[in-house]
């Protein structure tokens, strides 16, 4: 009896030995391509595969709501709707709503109904080039955040050629729907990357905040302007680097003004927006974007605990 | 204690001071990439040791001097081999197009930044 009882405490000891080399509480992370754009989500959790799975179907499924592209998903079917009225699901008719308060908030200059001169100026083609001055002019005139109203769920368009892309948008409802997964599942601490979307849960493991790099405008992929420290935050930043393309010596890039139909000369190169909430994060960094450096912070100042960081647009 | 209750008690913590060894030595030092090809592990590799892997037949991914850079690749933006190379420090070379991605495991170690806004 006794031989067993000293046997019992060599496998305990042999075990929690074992244990010191396991990796309980590791960073997982899963890296994957949605919303056009790469994505990675990285958890300290002790089932971390079953969420990042669970996060990643989250996103396939956010994908076929607000896609503007792919054939069949609901934002596609609105777009090809055959009645001026439709019920929009609970995730599109959320961030519809957010595309509509920007509208006012922003004097028309955040619109989603910029579809139709996204489309024309094909910004992803790698062969872009300054569309004909027709064209674009009848592409802007389809433009018109004012001919669409959403009651409860249902969204009527006052037009037949209006159609909707909830690109500055869609990623960060994702972000904000990812998080709330998590907590859900019981995640303290997380680390959301949507392209240019990220939303931090809690602390890292060990007590210290995330650090998120800001990408340096026009610099190589990866170099780092500044990096922020956060906790339980979204950081978004949207800039002219992006999505350009150079046509005779012009820099086009793809935040357009929904007026005129050409790219907006903004007085920036780069925002970043520091706030809870990243959907509210996507939507201001790219209406300051659009409204340039004065009226970007007082518009930012409405909202409390929103932080904004520029880069200024080099002169020449 | 019988003399022969000692001896088990050696043996055993004996075996389990091997065993602890054995998973230490097992898990290298050095820092590793990981190559993933539309969400699948294409590859794990040291990071030093200087080496070119070809990716299926669309990329070319270089590690020397413990720095990984993507140095070839068959696609249209060519942003992924524009990307500062990746080292020890953490980060990931992405070529959208491809499907393909390149990061640095976690090891645990206090990284400078642990992800980047672009």
């Amino acid at each position: 009896m006794k031989r067993m009882g000293s046997m019992i405490c060599c496998l305990c000891l042999l075990l929690s030995l074992a244990g010191c080399t396991g990796s309980k509480n590791k960073l997982e992370t899963k890296e994957g391509l949605f919303f056009d754009t790469a994505i990675s989500i990285s958890v300290y959790s002790n089932q971390s595969e079953k969420v990042l799975k669970g996060s990643f179907e989250l996103c396939e499924e956010l994908e076929k709501t607000f896609s503007r592209t792919k054939e069949g998903s609901e934002l596609y079917q609105v777009n090809h709707r055959e009645e001026s009225s439709v019920t929009l699901s609970d995730d599109l008719a959320r961030v519809v709503q957010e595309g509509i308060d920007f509208y006012e908030i922003s004097e028309g200059a955040f619109d989603i109904t910029i579809a139709p001169l996204l489309e024309l100026w094909d910004f992803k083609s790698k062969d872009a080039v300054v569309p004909d001055e027709e064209l674009i002019q009848a592409a802007a005139d389809r433009v018109d955040g004012s001919a669409i109203h959403l009651t409860g769920n249902v969204l009527t368009f006052d037009r037949e050629d209006t159609e909707i892309d909830l690109g500055a948008l869609a990623k960060g409802y994702a972000a904000d729907k990812l998080k709330a997964y998590l907590v859900e599942e019981g995640v303290e601490s997380a680390m959301i990357n949507l392209g240019g979307n990220v939303l931090a849960i809690g602390v890292k493991a060990d007590g210290s905040p995330w650090k998120v790099g800001i990408q340096k405008p026009f610099a190589e992929r990866g170099e780092t302007s500044e990096v922020l420290e956060v906790k339980d935050k979204s950081v978004v930043s949207s800039g002219i680097y992006e999505r350009y393309f150079e046509q005779d010596g012009v820099l086009y890039h793809h935040i357009l003004n929904p007026d005129t139909g050409y790219p907006v000369d903004t007085g920036f190169s780069q925002v970043t927006i520091i706030s809870e909430s990243s959907l509210l994060g996507d939507a201001l960094s790219t209406v300051c974007l659009l409204a340039g450096p004065e009226k970007a912070e007082e518009i930012t100042g409405r909202f409390p605990d929103v932080e904004l960081h520029y880069v200024l647009a080099d002169p020449n | 204690m019988k003399k022969r209750d000692i001896i088990l008690i050696i043996v055993v913590l004996a075996l389990a001071l091997a065993g602890f060894g054995l998973v230490s030595l097992s898990k290298k030092n050095g820092d590793q990439l990981q190559i993933t090809v539309d969400g699948k592990v294409y590859g794990v590799y040291e990071l030093d040791e200087n080496q070119t892997i070809e990716i299926g037949s669309t990329n070319i991914c270089q590690i020397k001097d413990g720095k990984a850079t993507m140095i070839w690749a068959e696609c249209r933006d060519q942003i992924c081999v524009h990307h500062k190379p990746i080292d020890s420090l953490g980060g990931s070379i992405v070529c959208l197009p491809n499907r393909v991605f390149l990061s640095v495991l976690d090891d645990g170690k206090e990284r400078e930044i642990d992800t980047v806004v672009s």
